[in-house]
């Protein structure tokens, strides 16, 4: 809960139009002085067409109370100015009276400023952005999987906005991975914040300070997520001139795949990479992906995933960026998917919740594993009837070798049952799973899953939709091939079942599965989410900011 | 896990619940080395000692 956000106006807010002629950069002079994030910011809630900006003092309480007495520990002068937040809507608001009146539909983000010492103690400050959500891009090719929801009082009317949380480092008490692990760790966490003492503490009692101004380092990162009960994979890939030095081989997957694979199942991934002439790097959150049905990438050979002498197009093929947060910059950035390349070290850390032993990577390998030796042989038996069955099984051994598509994504068992309800025939909206077998999957999957989904090119980008997927529990990992981990599969009109019929066979048992055409992907934005869990979870906040108040 | 069928217990309750199957064939139980020798690589790859790094 944070009291920071529902922290109450000092005085009465002032009501800027923002409307041409009105310039983002003199307020941002006049108020801020030079702030690269702030710019970034305006630049956003301008995109999407902002009419009025709130500008609010309000006392420095919560994480940022607990940041001003790390700073004091340090030996810091703290600043006396009260903290600024500026919200932005996209409407005019007209009054006082009005604002109190706004919905969270109006919102498009907020951003709490806060002036800070310089770290060279000169006894100068230097505003910095302390925390702010932008709401949705205008660009329906960018994907975030997850957001967060917060609620943020404006002049005494709290409201709502959902995106995922930025916020810049003070470069004393925290570091760009301090603040690159709070946005990671907000959209892990259910309490969706995390502040900065809560971190140092932690490494405090690890017997491993982060001393002011000092940088994080790599042990010390993992140390606060193992902690705090993030589960991660990590890969490290040293630059080709360190390699040499080092006598090493780098990695065979390439970090993009790490990166996506956490950010597609909606689980935040750290990008961390060597910077020219410093001896630290920089570390950015990345926790989004654009997506374009017409990109060429998946045409050209280098798109293929290797196993050995397999290949599939990984569903990555059609991303072209990632959408990230850097805190010397601002928000909700585009990263181009290649622009990092091997002349920086690169270290990836892609977070998943910590009941999931394995990752994408291990998901995607052991379904080739299946689909080859156990499914395959079944597609031959229905390919005379199923015409997508002859294609699929032409993309796995047959003419077009290679050319399909694996996804996968990690959904607890209620999202699953939600998707194959939501699933339809193409064009037949009445052809649909049969509800009887839904219900026995309901009654009998409790737990999270990784669903891989087999999809074939255009047939993904274009139209979204799939053959059928592959469900795996996520909660056992081996290497060596056995059943434990495998479900079941549904694949076109069936849904195969395995089990061991004697030491070297294996019985594959099928059921009806509805449906003998492609289905819908899975997609959060597609599942509906409670209204009443929405409602609580404002009404909560509602109460919680009464009572800090009385 | 159960030992008979070597999957999964909540497989074989859906399986009871899903009643009379469409069809049952028997196969062989392989692994494809090219796999195998990726989940070990990579499982080794993620394991190295490497050189601390930092960020700031």
């Amino acid at each position: 809960m944070s009291v920071l956000k529902l922290a109450p106006p000092l005085r009465k807010p002032v009501i800027y139009y923002t409307k041409p002629p009105n310039s983002n950069f003199d307020f941002i002079e006049k108020n801020f002085g030079f702030s690269p994030p702030l710019y970034r910011i305006l630049s956003q809630v301008r995109t999407s067409n902002f009419s009025t900006l709130v500008l609010e003092d309000i006392d420095s309480v919560g994480f940022s109370q607990e940041d001003d007495s790390e700073l004091r520990d340090a030996g810091y002068v703290l600043s006396t100015s009260p903290l600024k937040r500026l919200s932005f809507f996209k409407s005019k608001i007209r009054s006082i009276r009005h604002l109190k009146r706004q919905k969270s539909s109006n919102l498009l983000g907020y951003a709490i400023m806060k002036q800070v010492p310089l770290k060279d103690k000169s006894g100068g400050f230097r505003w910095i952005v302390f925390e702010s959500v932008v709401t949705n891009s205008r660009h329906v090719n960018n994907y975030i999987p997850r957001k967060k929801q917060y609620a943020i009082n404006i002049g005494n009317n709290i409201l709502t906005l959902s995106g995922v949380l930025y916020c810049q480092q003070n470069g004393i008490n925290n570091v760009c991975a301090h603040v690159a692990l709070r946005t990671a760790i907000s959209l892990m966490l259910e309490s969706g914040d995390i502040s900065y003492r809560e971190i140092n503490q932690i490494l405090k009692n690890e017997g491993m300070p982060h001393y002011p101004t000092d940088p994080l380092a790599r042990t010390q990162i993992l140390r606060i997520l193992d902690k705090l009960g993030i589960k991660w994979s990590k890969e490290t890939y040293f630059s080709d001139e360190e390699l040499k030095r080092l006598g090493e081989k780098g990695p065979t997957i390439p970090y993009q795949t790490y990166l996506y694979s956490s950010i597609e199942s909606g689980y935040p991934a750290l990008l961390a990479f060597s910077v020219p002439n410093r001896d630290e790097g920089h570390v950015i959150p990345c926790f989004g992906h654009t997506f374009n049905e017409d990109t060429w990438v998946p045409r050209a050979e280098t798109s293929y995933f290797n196993i050995g002498k397999i290949s599939y197009l990984h569903s990555d093929s059609w991303l072209s960026t990632y959408i990230c947060h850097d805190d010397n910059f601002g928000s909700n950035y585009c990263l181009p998917k290649q622009y990092i390349s091997n002349h920086n070290s690169i270290l990836v850390i892609a977070l998943r919740p910590n009941e999931i032993s394995y990752d994408a990577i291990f998901a995607n390998a052991i379904t080739l594993d299946y689909l080859y030796t156990s499914l395959a042989n079944e597609l031959q038996v229905i390919s005379t009837d199923n015409i997508w069955a002859k294609r699929l099984l032409a993309a796995i051994r047959g003419t077009n070798k290679g050319w399909f598509v694996l996804r996968a994504m990690q959904v607890n068992s209620r999202q699953y049952i939600q998707h194959l309800r939501s699933l339809r025939a193409w064009g037949k909206r009445k052809v649909k799973i049969p509800e009887y077998r839904i219900n026995s999957l309901e009654r009998n999957l409790k737990n999270d899953l990784w669903i891989v989904e087999i999809s074939l090119p255009e047939l993904f980008p274009a139209n979204r939709r799939k053959l059928g997927e592959v469900v795996f529990n996520p909660n056992i990992s081996t290497v060596t091939k056995d059943l434990s981990s495998f479900l079941f599969a549904r694949i076109l009109d069936k849904f195969y079942f395995l089990k061991k019929f004697d030491q070297d066979q294996l019985e594959v048992t099928k059921y009806d599965a509805g449906i003998s055409s492609h289905t819908e992907l899975f997609s959060f934005a597609s599942l509906k989410t409670s209204r009443l869990s929405k409602l609580l979870s404002v009404l909560k906040e509602r109460s919680f900011w009464k009572v800090s108040n009385n | 896990m159960n030992e008979k069928f070597g999957c999964p217990e909540e497989v074989l309750k859906i399986e009871k619940e899903f009643g009379e199957c469409l069809d049952k064939t028997n196969i062989p139980l392989k692994q494809l080395k090219d796999v195998l020798a990726f989940l070990n690589s990579k499982e080794e790859s993620e394991n190295r000692d490497l050189p601390e790094m930092f960020f700031k």
